[in-house]
């Protein structure tokens, strides 16, 4: 009977032992005043900011807070990410959070990114996903070369796919759709939008003016033929004259009717612009980083 | 047939007309007189300088020829020609049989620019024009530059008419996702009397109507009753445009201002279209008068074409076609293309430069 017992605490043990070490993903370090735990280059001017941010270790990738995905699942995915990472140089980070937490989901997925050892090279490039189930809320966090990668309407197409499948609460499906769609977008390159612009040193996206050799000719051309035309217009003075306007003495309206006759409204549907080469917009977090992105409802 | 000059009430010399001062100069003794002076003098000293039988008339081709009372040269002119001058000793004379009679014009603006200003006035008329010809701007072709006073026909018309318009307001506006547009049609009735001062037609064929439509407008506050002193100095014509003729171009340039002017009226109530659709308009000739009118005129001959320019002799608006040099042209071309390639280039690179 005592052996039994043993045998029990001793499975409990280990058990939750194995608990401890799977639940390791979602351990969180604290921040103290002389230990921020944020990255150099990361300004620390908000500190209500960094404090609420979570801490962790930055090489687990998935912190499931929420805890809606199961740790087998995690595991594939983990697997996925890690393949994308060493492919594409950038980071990924997926979170997952069931508590109120200040602010919108995109600033919280923001200040994930800054306040945590993410991202790879000196612009930090890579891409959060954050599944709020609180507020019921995903939102798309980009840094780096991955603002260049995913524009307006890529980030608008992942979040299409994530809405559908966290809609359906398959969470997994959502988070792998998600890694899926980023691979391939990571595949295309920068996108065509972005074509003109580029990442400075702080993170920053900048658009050099689109100032190909065509344009110079055909500018060249118009100023060439508009000049010419004016110069042209100055050569032909003489104009035969129709009327007698100069010569009116005196004019006396004698009668005037102004008679309605008809009315009527037309109406078009405003379109809307759809032309989708507006680029990435870019928006600064709490610590003034640029970062890209976007976020809906589910 | 005769020829009038008039005479320096101090020393005979021919008396020739002063623009600046609109007074009569004398070359030689220097004096200045105004018509009364003149007038004065040749009541009391007799008649004008005026003789009789100089002139022996040609009909073959229409030309005349007279001899000049100063040096006795054979002048050939057409015969349109009310003043001339000889080409020998630039005496003054004026063809009294062709401004007497029916060819008596009631009144004439005297000439306010002098030759010198209307030189000086063509002189800049290259200016903003690259592509112009050289030969515009040689001062040599300039002079050749003379003052003829023109036979106009002017006519006071007054006219009565009636005008319907079609008309529409037309107001968008945007709710939701629609954009609306309402159009109020409307037809506008309206009547009114104009009446018109003097519109000018050009009498002689051998001036351009466009020409002498693009010198307008002449100021007929300055018009003077006519006087053949006005004359002295410069070239003349009667004219060959019978008045029926003219009018029917004045009434025309009549009738389309009465119809400008009610569309303005129905116009300015704020209407987005004004259509016309029906008019009535009765164009009255109150009077016409024949009167002579300043003009300097230049021929300049470019590439085996004649380029006329008519200046205004009283407001000085100086008019003309030019041609275009097309060597120049296609130089300019491609020296602005060239240019603005390089330019559009470097702003490039700097653009580059700077924000890379």
């Amino acid at each position: 009977m005592r052996k039994i017992f043993y045998i029990i605490i001793i499975n409990i043990l280990l058990l939750s032992a194995f608990a401890l070490k799977v639940d390791a993903s979602t351990n969180t370090y604290t921040r103290t005043e002389s230990n921020l735990r944020v990255p150099n280059d990361v300004s620390t001017n908000n500190k209500a900011n960094i404090y609420r941010t979570p801490s962790v270790d930055e090489d687990e990738k998935i912190y499931d807070f929420a805890k809606i995905i199961s740790d087998y699942d995690e595991k594939l995915l983990f697997e996925k990410i890690e393949e994308f990472i060493d492919e594409y140089d950038m980071d990924m980070v997926v979170v997952t959070i069931n508590k109120s937490e200040f602010g919108t989901a995109m600033s919280y997925a923001d200040d994930f990114y800054d306040y945590n050892y993410f991202g790879k090279n000196k612009t930090r490039d890579g891409l959060l996903l954050l599944i709020d189930m609180y507020k019921r809320e995903v939102a798309i966090s980009t840094s780096g070369h991955a603002i260049l990668v995913y524009d307006d309407n890529r980030i608008d197409r992942m979040l299409d796919y994530l809405e559908t499948d966290l809609g359906y609460g398959t969470y997994y499906d959502a988070v792998d759709t998600f890694i899926e769609n980023a691979t391939k977008y990571a595949k295309k390159g920068i996108a065509p939008s972005n074509k003109n612009a580029y990442i400075d040193e702080n993170g920053d996206i900048v658009y050099v003016s689109p100032f190909p050799w065509f344009m110079i000719i055909v500018i060249s051309i118009i100023i060439t033929v508009v000049t010419i035309s004016i110069l042209l217009s100055r050569h032909k003075q003489i104009k035969k004259s129709s009327t007698a306007k100069y010569y009116l003495k005196s004019i006396n309206i004698t009668n005037r009717e102004d008679k309605f006759i008809t009315t009527f409204t037309t109406s078009t549907i405003i379109s809307s612009s759809s032309s989708g080469s507006h680029g990435s917009s870019t928006h600064r977090s709490s610590s003034g980083r640029s970062h890209g992105g976007g976020s809906r409802r589910f | 047939m005769s020829v009038i000059d008039h005479k320096c009430p101090n020393c005979a010399a021919v008396l020739k007309f002063n623009p600046t001062t609109q007074n009569w100069k004398c070359e030689f003794c220097k004096g200045e007189f105004t018509l009364e002076q003149i007038k004065a003098s040749e009541e009391k000293y007799g008649k004008k300088l005026e003789q009789e039988d100089i002139i022996t008339e040609k009909d073959k081709d229409g030309m005349k020829i007279y001899k000049c009372n100063n040096c006795g040269a054979n002048i050939i002119m057409s015969k349109n020609t009310a003043a001339t001058s000889c080409i020998y000793c630039k005496n003054t004379a004026i063809i009294k049989d062709n401004l007497v009679d029916e060819f008596s014009p009631s009144m004439v603006i005297p000439f306010k620019k002098t030759k010198e200003e209307a030189i000086n006035e063509f002189v800049k008329i290259g200016k903003g024009k690259p592509l112009m010809p050289k030969v515009f701007s040689d001062k040599k072709n300039i002079e050749e530059m003379s003052g003829i006073y023109i036979p106009f026909w002017i006519f006071d018309y007054n006219s009565v008419s009636d005008a319907v318009f079609d008309t529409s307001r037309v107001k968008t506006w945007a709710s939701g996702n629609y954009r609306y547009t309402k159009t109020d049609k409307y037809k506008v009735n309206i009547s009114g009397n104009m009446e018109f001062d003097k519109i000018p037609v050009d009498g002689s064929v051998r001036f351009q109507d466009d020409i002498m439509n693009s010198i307008e407008p002449f100021d007929y506050n300055e018009l003077k009753e006519f006087n053949y002193s006005y004359l002295s100095g410069f070239l003349a014509e009667k004219y060959d445009v019978k008045s029926e003729d003219a009018e029917t171009i004045a009434r025309k340039r009549a009738e389309n201002s009465s119809l400008d002017e009610l569309r303005q009226q129905v116009n300015s109530s704020g209407y987005s279209t004004v259509i016309n659709s029906s008019k009535n308009i009765n164009i009255n000739l109150e009077s016409k008068e024949y009167i002579l009118l300043p003009v300097w005129m230049l021929n300049i001959k470019y590439k085996d074409k004649i380029y006329t320019f008519a200046m205004n002799g009283q407001s000085g608006k100086l008019v003309g076609d030019i041609p275009v040099d097309k060597k120049k042209a296609v130089l300019t071309a491609v020296l602005i293309f060239f240019g603005s390639f390089i330019i559009l280039t470097l702003i490039n690179l700097v653009i580059r430069m700077v924000l890379k």
